[in-house]
């Protein structure tokens, strides 16, 4: 009885401690993985009611914004962005840093911006202007009273927006000057989160960071005009004395922007749910098929691989080329494109139409902060966007496949100019070129390279997973991580820490075949610092293959053959699974010349040369 | 329009003398073979024996950049491609010379002025002039296109390039066809007088030429459509060189309808200028 007791007691015991341990070494990410949100927080709100003067080159308005304190922290004050600011002058971080250009386009110096709050109050008309403060695109505004957690303030603002020509993203250009892009526009809440508010000067690289909320806005202006808003037209136009009145109201969403020209014309289509509108202008009008094509495509693409697309509608606007500034960006619900001149067969547009399609879900679902972590949101948009050309057969260049390029190859290219920058630095400790690759082509092919190792389908359910899970968050390189890392139930520590945190590489290299009477040897060394595993394809001189995966943790590997086939050809990474590894050229060998592939190449080579003297030197 | 049509059969029956179109196409194909030179270098760094090497045959520009271009700043590619470009400009030049030499014998067998060598040798320095005055209205022409870009857009930009950039070439083909035709040695002359001819004639000149391009075109469109996807690497490389020949075929048909329409406008003085005078015999000596 003593024995049985005992060996109970012994039993109790060690299955508590079993629970006591298993508690302790079950990984960390099933502790931490946030219920998943179906509605986005409304933590910041904004009904407006503002006017667009083409003439003054302004946007004047009021605003009521609701803002709820989303911290466990009481709240002393509050602090608004007001990022027009960074345009007022040659003087300001972000000109001082950008030198007064951007991606290319250039400011004119006659035409800056500017935003002023002419009325800051509460509801009651407490004045908070007063004794707000200035400090370049940021406004802090001292609370008469703590807002309590999960409290609510509302507060009224009157502001004036004086747009720039546009040159970095928004403002006014095209013909006449009646094209208008309104983006980062008017007096905007910042985020606190981690219980600090999120002061960073808004520095050249960065883009943005916001809470999300509803927006409902009410745009004026002149009936000509024809008003590209972000979320959905709510009600009917309403016109007086020459001018219009637009409503459009966008939920769950952490920013409004719209677009404003006499010319745009529109064409619309339905992806799934939603509907897509073009705003397009007449110039662009051969584009037409390849915008709406591209943008119904991968908004359908993205809603497959990773979630519905949450919104009933999604605006595309077309930029004139003398704007282009304003070309390429997202905001939610609502991207602006652009051709730049391109021929409609160069893919240029499909290629910027599906990136910052790409942004719908990454960042406008999850919310990333886009100056601290910028690779989170660039960089899976981009990998989003190349693989989605790369799934469509969309190539860029020319309508001749030898003439252009694969998205991915162009990210290649970008790449190896630069491999050796970190992806995980804030957006300003780079500078523009770094900031390039680091942010988009590195993760890009990174992210490619983790869906051929993983698998293509375990990578999207991963990617949807992650998304489910931090949809209307604020999620951080840690929490992909942490996500990625549960949903494949693998360690990405080769990903994260060695690609995407490191300057390293990837890179194999294979060493020579040794056929001998007692068997046959390779040695395969990791020439890179990134440690992901790595097929080996070994053909033998039998025709038998075997493939062979190296998970790759130490540097170098001897693949071992018995003898009586002796090894004939050895291929690392034989389907370019590795899409960002830095030098294939060393990556096979075989113990015969490889005679087809010669004269292919010798071929090619000849036929090259013909056709380029033939071209140039027969002229005349 | 019976004049075109002259000009267009003899212009084919011309450009049928096959033999002459060989000097030419041998000549390019030589160069082209000696340009294969990366091979040997590939071979010397062991690279033919690399089984990466065919996807590097089988691949497009996106295998090509994916390989080669991978940022590991191999000094070996790095010189090899550079110098391939290099040497491809410089064997362009030479190229360009041989067309200069040979055409002028095609050109003057043709209007049976002289034998293929010696017009050969007559016209190589006219025919050289010529065509560096062609690459000078050339290069002049793309810096004012390229001015011009800023103003009406890429695309239209590119067109009229393309467009201009016609227009020299047809008007060098007749300059050659005169200098022949009419014994011009004066490349300015040659092309002054080409530039007169193909202002007064435009319509027959415009016509043979399009139909010229059409033929490139459709010659173009034959490759993609067929050849680009063959497998076989045997019937790839004669196809191609097939493509060559043919592409070369079409430039000699332009000069050969250059020459006849040149050729069916000489003026009975300049047909007289180029008949010799016969020969005065002798008189014999009254029987005594």
């Amino acid at each position: 009885m003593r024995y049985r007791s005992l060996l109970a007691g012994v039993l109790l015991v060690t299955v508590w401690q079993s629970n006591f341990l298993a508690a302790l070494f079950v990984p960390a990410v099933t502790l931490a993985q946030p219920t998943p949100l179906t509605d986005a927080p409304e933590v910041a709100s904004y009904q407006m009611e503002v006017e667009l003067d083409p003439a003054a080159k302004t946007v004047t308005g009021s605003e009521r914004i609701t803002y709820r304190n989303p911290a466990d922290d009481t709240l002393e004050e509050l602090w608004l962005r007001l990022y027009l600011k960074a345009f007022s002058s040659p003087d300001t971080v972000w000109m001082q840093e950008s030198g007064g250009s951007h991606r290319g386009f250039t400011t004119d110096e006659e035409s800056l911006g500017d935003i002023t709050v002419s009325a800051l109050a509460l509801p009651d008309g407490t004045d908070l202007l007063a004794g707000s403060t200035i400090s370049g695109t940021l406004m802090r505004v001292p609370l008469p009273a703590p807002l309590e957690p999960d409290a609510t303030i509302d507060l009224e603002v009157e502001w004036t927006s004086k747009l720039p020509r546009v040159f970095a993203r928004t403002g006014y250009g095209g013909r006449d000057d009646t094209f208008f892009m309104v983006g980062q526009w008017y007096p905007k809440m910042v985020v606190y989160a981690d219980g600090a508010w999120d002061t960073i000067p808004w520095h050249a690289n960065a883009e943005f960071f916001h809470d999300f909320g509803n927006y409902d806005v009410q745009i004026t202006a002149p009936s000509e005009y024809v008003v590209a808003g972000a979320g959905v037209p709510s009600g009917e136009p309403v016109e007086q004395d020459g001018r219009k009145t637009v409503r459009f109201i966008a939920e769950d969403v952490t920013d409004f922007a719209f677009a404003a020209s006499p010319d745009f014309e529109t064409r619309t289509a339905q992806a799934g749910d939603s509907q897509v509108v073009l705003y397009y202008l007449p110039e662009h009008a051969a584009a037409v098929d390849t915008y709406m094509d591209v943008a119904v495509g991968s908004l359908q693409a993205y809603s497959d691989w990773y979630g519905d697309y949450p919104h009933p509608r999604l605006s595309v606007v077309d930029v004139p080329d003398s704007a282009a500034g304003a070309g390429g960006m997202e905001y939610p619900t609502l991207i602006t494109g652009g051709t730049l001149g391109a021929p409609v067969d160069s893919g240029f547009v499909a290629l910027v139409v599906a990136h910052e399609i790409g942004h719908q879900w990454w960042p406008m679902q999850t919310a990333t902060h886009e100056g601290r972590e910028p690779w989170l949101d660039e960089g899976v948009t981009q990998y989003s966007g190349s693989r989605y050309m790369h799934a469509a057969g969309l190539r860029v260049g020319s309508g001749v496949d030898a003439l252009s390029l694969g998205a991915f190859a162009m990210d290649r290219a970008a790449y190896a100019a630069n491999p050796d920058v970190p992806s995980d630095l804030p957006a300003w400790e780079y500078d523009g070129f770094d900031y390039g690759v680091a942010a988009y082509s590195k993760p890009s092919l990174g992210l490619f390279t983790l869906e051929q190792v993983v698998g293509t389908e375990r990578f999207r359910q991963a990617m949807a997973d992650y998304l489910e899970t931090y949809r209307y968050r604020h999620p951080t390189s840690a929490d992909f991580r942490q996500s990625l890392e549960s949903s494949l139930d693998t360690d990405l520590d080769w990903f994260f820490d060695d690609f995407i945190g490191g300057a390293g590489v990837i890179d194999y290299a294979v060493g020579e075949i040794e056929n001998t009477p007692t068997g046959s040897t390779v040695t395969v060394t990791r020439t890179g610092e990134v440690r992901v595993p790595v097929e080996i394809r070994v053909t033998l001189a039998s025709g038998a293959q075997q493939m062979r995966t190296w998970e790759a943790r130490e540097g170098q590997t001897s693949l071992t053959f018995p003898p009586g086939d002796p090894v004939k050809q050895v291929k690392i990474d034989p389907e370019y699974k590795l899409a960002a590894e830095f030098d294939r050229m060393d990556n096979g060998i075989s113990t015969t010349v490889e005679v087809g592939p010669t004269t292919t190449l010798g071929g090619r080579l000849l036929f090259l040369f013909q056709a380029v003297v033939q071209t140039v030197g027969l002229f005349g | 329009m019976q004049r075109l049509q002259t000009v267009f059969t003899q212009g084919i029956q011309r450009a049928l003398r096959l033999r002459l179109l060989l000097p030419l196409y041998l000549t390019g194909l030589l160069l082209g073979l000696v340009q294969t030179w990366p091979l040997l270098y590939a071979a010397a760094d062991g690279m033919l024996n690399n089984p990466v090497m065919e996807d590097l045959a089988g691949g497009g520009s996106d295998a090509l950049l994916n390989l080669i271009l991978d940022g590991s700043y191999d000094v070996a590619v790095v010189v090899a491609v550079t110098g391939w470009l290099l040497t491809t400009l410089l064997l362009t030049l030479v190229f360009s010379l041989a067309y200069n030499f040979f055409s002028g014998g095609i050109l003057s067998v043709w209007t049976d002025v002289r034998s293929f060598w010696a017009g050969c040798r007559r016209n190589l320095l006219s025919f050289t002039g010529l065509g560096l005055i062609l690459v000078i209205l050339a290069a002049l022409t793309l810096v004012g296109v390229a001015l011009l870009g800023g103003l009406v857009g890429g695309t239209a930009s590119l067109i009229i390039a393309l467009l201009l950039l016609q227009v020299i070439n047809l008007v060098g083909e007749y300059a050659r066809a005169i200098g022949v035709v009419h014994d011009r040695r004066n490349p300015l002359v040659m092309f002054g007088m080409a530039v007169y001819f193909c202002r007064r004639h435009v319509g027959g000149v415009l016509a043979l030429a399009l139909l010229g391009l059409l033929l490139h075109g459709g010659l173009l469109l034959l490759y993609r459509g067929v050849l680009s996807g063959v497998d076989n690497l045997v019937v790839t490389i004669i196809g191609q060189q097939l493509f060559v020949l043919a592409w070369l075929w079409i430039k000699l048909l332009r000069l050969g309808w250059a020459t006849s329409y040149a050729q069916s406008f000489i003026s009975q003085a300049d047909a007289e200028r180029q008949t010799p005078p016969p020969v005065a015999l002798a008189e014999e000596p009254p029987m005594v």
